[in-house]
C-alpha cells in the first residue's frame, strides 16, 4: 500500500509543484510590471 | 572532396610530427589495462578471458574520449576554427576528413592496445584477428562519427572535457552492444553474428550522415 | 535600432511569435479540462479492483505506463521542433525545444521512479535491465545531456544551434536502443500483459483515464513551460536593448537616462 501511495504521491507532487513554480514565475513578472511579457 | 583528403592529410601529418595523441591515447589504455588487473583481483584465467572483449571495449571507449577530445583542441588554440569554417563546399567534408584522421589514429593505438591485452591477460588473439579486426574497424566508425561531432559541439563550450563523454556515451551504446557481442564470438573462434555486423552497419550509416549533415550547423560562425 | 515588437504577434520571428500566441490560448481550457480529469481519474483509480496476485500496488499501473508519454513525446517534440528551428531559423520552436525537453525530463524521472517502486513491490527488486527499462534510463542520460549542453553553454544563438543536432542524435538513438536491446536479448520482467484486451474485468477505465489525464498533464505543462520561455526571452530581448540604448547614450556624451530602459511599456520602445 506504502509503495503505491509514494507512487502517486511524487508523481502528483511533482508535477503540481513543477507547474506551481512556473506559475509563481509568471505571477511574479506581472505584478512586477503589470505586464506580463515585459520584465 | 578535396577539403576532406586535405584535412585528413593535415592532421595526420601534424599527428605524425608530434605523435602526442597517439602516444597519450596509447599510456592510458595501458593504465586502463592495469586498472582492470588491481579491480578484478583473483579471477582464474579463464574468467579474465571470458571478461577480455567488455574490459578491452571499455578501454577503447576511454582512450577514444581522450582523443576525440583533442582534435579540435589544436584548433582552436590557434584560433583556426574560424579559418575552417570558410573552406568552400559542405563544412560535411571537414566533417569526412577530421573523423577519418580520428579513425586512423584510434584504429593504430586499438591495435597496440589490443597487443598489450594479449599480454597481460594471456590471451591468444590470432584465431579471432579477422573478425575482431571487423568489429573493431566498423565500431570504431561510429565511434569516430558520433564523436567527432560531439567534439566539435563540446570544444566550443565550457566543461568541454566534461561535457563530451555526457554527450558522447549514451550515442555509443548501441555500439558497444554489437561491438561486444561480435568480439565475444570472434574471440571464442566462431564467425561474427550477422545481426551484430549488421547493428554496427547501421548505425555506422545512420551517424555518419546526421554528423555529415550536421556539421554545418556546428562549425556555423 | 529596436526592431523588435514586444506586443505584435504578427510574425514568426517576433516575441511571442503568432505560433505561441495561438498556441498559449489553448493552455487555459486544457487546465480546466485536467483539473476535471484529474478528479475523475481519482475516483477510478480509488475504487478500480484491486488485482488478487498483485494486491493494491498493482494499482500503480494506471500512473506508470501513462508517464511514458511524456517521456517519449517529450524528446519527439524536442528533436523535430529542433530541426525545423535549425532548418527554417525559427526562434520559437527553439523555445518549444526547451519547454519540451524540460517536462519531458521530468516525467521520464518519473518513470524511473514509479517504475522501480512497482519492481520493488512485486518482483522484489529494485532494477532489472530488461529491455524498456533499459531504454528509458538511456533516454533520461539523453535527456540530461541535452539539458546540460544547454545550461553550459549560456543563452545565445550557438548554443541552441548545438541543442538542436544533438536533438536530432537523441532522436535517431531511441529507436536505436530499442533495437539494440530486442536483438541482443532483455531478460524481461515487464509484465507483457498491457495490452487492452488482456487487462483484468475493470481496468480498462482507470488505465485509459490514466493515459488521458497524463497526456493533458504533459500538454499543459510544455504549454505552461513554452509561455514562460517566451516571456524569459522578450526580457532578455528588452535588457538587450536597455543595455544597447545606455551604451549608445553614453558613446554620444549624455548620461545614460533611466537605468531601467525595461521599465518603458513595451509600446514605446517601438518607437
Amino acid at each position: 500500500m506504502s509503495y503505491m501511495l509514494s507512487a502517486y504521491g511524487i508523481t502528483v507532487g511533482v508535477l503540481l509543484f513543477y507547474g506551481l513554480s512556473l506559475a509563481r514565475e509568471r505571477a511574479r513578472r506581472l505584478k512586477a510590471t503589470g505586464n506580463p511579457s515585459a520584465g | 572532396m578535396n577539403v576532406a583528403l586535405a584535412i585528413l592529410w593535415k592532421d595526420l601529418v601534424s599527428e605524425w610530427r608530434s605523435r602526442d595523441r597517439v602516444i597519450a591515447m596509447l599510456l592510458f589504455s595501458t593504465l586502463v589495462a592495469v586498472v582492470f588487473f588491481f579491480a578484478l583481483p583473483g579471477l582464474r584465467p579463464e574468467e579474465l578471458r571470458a571478461l577480455t572483449p567488455g574490459l578491452l571495449w571499455t578501454a577503447y571507449l576511454f582512450a577514444s574520449l581522450l582523443g576525440l577530445n583533442r582534435s579540435f583542441a589544436l584548433e582552436l588554440e590557434n584560433d583556426a576554427l574560424a579559418g575552417l569554417a570558410l573552406a568552400p563546399g559542405n563544412r560535411g567534408w571537414i566533417f569526412l576528413g577530421k573523423a577519418t584522421a580520428n579513425w586512423v589514429l584510434i584504429s593504430i593505438v586499438q591495435i597496440l592496445t589490443a597487443g598489450v591485452f594479449a599480454l597481460f591477460y594471456r590471451v591468444d588473439l590470432s584465431p579471432a584477428l579477422p573478425g575482431l579486426a571487423a568489429v573493431v574497424g566498423l565500431g570504431t566508425v561510429g565511434i569516430c562519427a558520433a564523436g567527432t561531432l560531439l567534439a566539435a559541439m563540446a570544444v566550443r563550450t565550457g566543461f568541454r572535457e566534461v561535457l563530451l563523454p555526457i554527450l558522447l556515451l549514451p550515442a555509443l551504446f548501441p555500439i558497444l552492444a554489437g561491438a561486444v557481442e561480435g568480439s565475444l564470438a570472434a574471440l571464442a573462434g566462431n564467425p561474427v553474428p550477422f545481426n551484430a555486423l549488421q547493428l554496427l552497419i547501421v548505425i555506422d550509416g545512420v551517424y555518419l550522415i546526421v554528423a555529415f549533415l550536421g556539421f554545418d550547423y556546428v562549425l556555423d560562425e | 535600432m529596436n526592431e523588435s515588437k514586444p506586443m505584435a504577434s504578427n510574425s514568426e520571428n517576433s516575441i511571442p511569435s503568432r505560433l505561441e500566441a495561438q498556441s498559449a490560448r489553448w493552455r487555459r481550457p486544457l487546465g480546466m479540462a485536467l483539473g476535471v480529469l484529474c478528479i475523475v481519474y481519482g475516483w477510478a483509480v480509488v475504487s478500480a479492483p484491486i488485482d488478487s496476485s498483485q494486491g493494491v500496488i498493482q494499482k500503480i499501473l494506471y500512473i506508470h505506463p501513462p508517464l511514458a508519454y511524456g517521456a517519449y513525446l517529450g524528446f519527439i517534440i524536442t528533436g523535430f521542433a529542433g530541426v525545423v528551428f535549425l532548418v527554417r531559423g525559427r526562434e520559437d520552436l527553439d523555445r518549444l525545444a526547451i519547454a519540451s525537453a524540460e517536462v519531458g525530463v521530468i516525467f521520464c524521472t518519473l518513470m524511473l521512479v514509479t517504475g522501480p517502486i512497482w519492481a520493488r513491490g512485486t518482483w522484489g527488486v529494485w532494477w532489472s535491465w530488461d529491455a524498456r527499462l533499459t531504454v528509458t534510463l538511456l533516454l533520461w542520460f539523453v535527456y540530461l545531456a541535452y539539458l546540460l549542453l544547454r545550461s553550459f553553454s549560456g543563452r545565445n544563438p550557438r548554443t541552441a544551434r548545438f541543442a538542436a543536432v544533438y536533438g536530432v542524435v537523441g532522436l535517431v538513438l531511441i529507436p536505436l536502443n530499442y533495437y539494440v536491446i530486442e536483438i541482443f536479448g532483455s531478460r524481461s520482467m515487464h509484465p507483457e500483459n498491457l495490452e487492452r484486451g488482456s487487462l483484468g474485468d475493470g481496468m480498462g477505465l482507470p488505465f485509459l483515464l490514466g493515459n488521458l489525464t497524463l497526456a493533458l498533464a504533459f500538454f499543459y505543462l510544455v504549454l505552461l513551460r513554452w509561455q514562460v520561455e517566451s516571456e524569459r526571452a522578450l526580457d532578455d530581448a528588452i535588457d538587450t536593448d536597455g543595455a544597447h540604448r545606455e551604451g549608445q547614450a553614453m558613446r554620444r556624451g549624455q548620461s545614460p537616462g533611466p537605468p531601467d530602459a525595461a521599465e518603458e511599456s513595451p509600446e514605446e520602445m517601438t518607437r
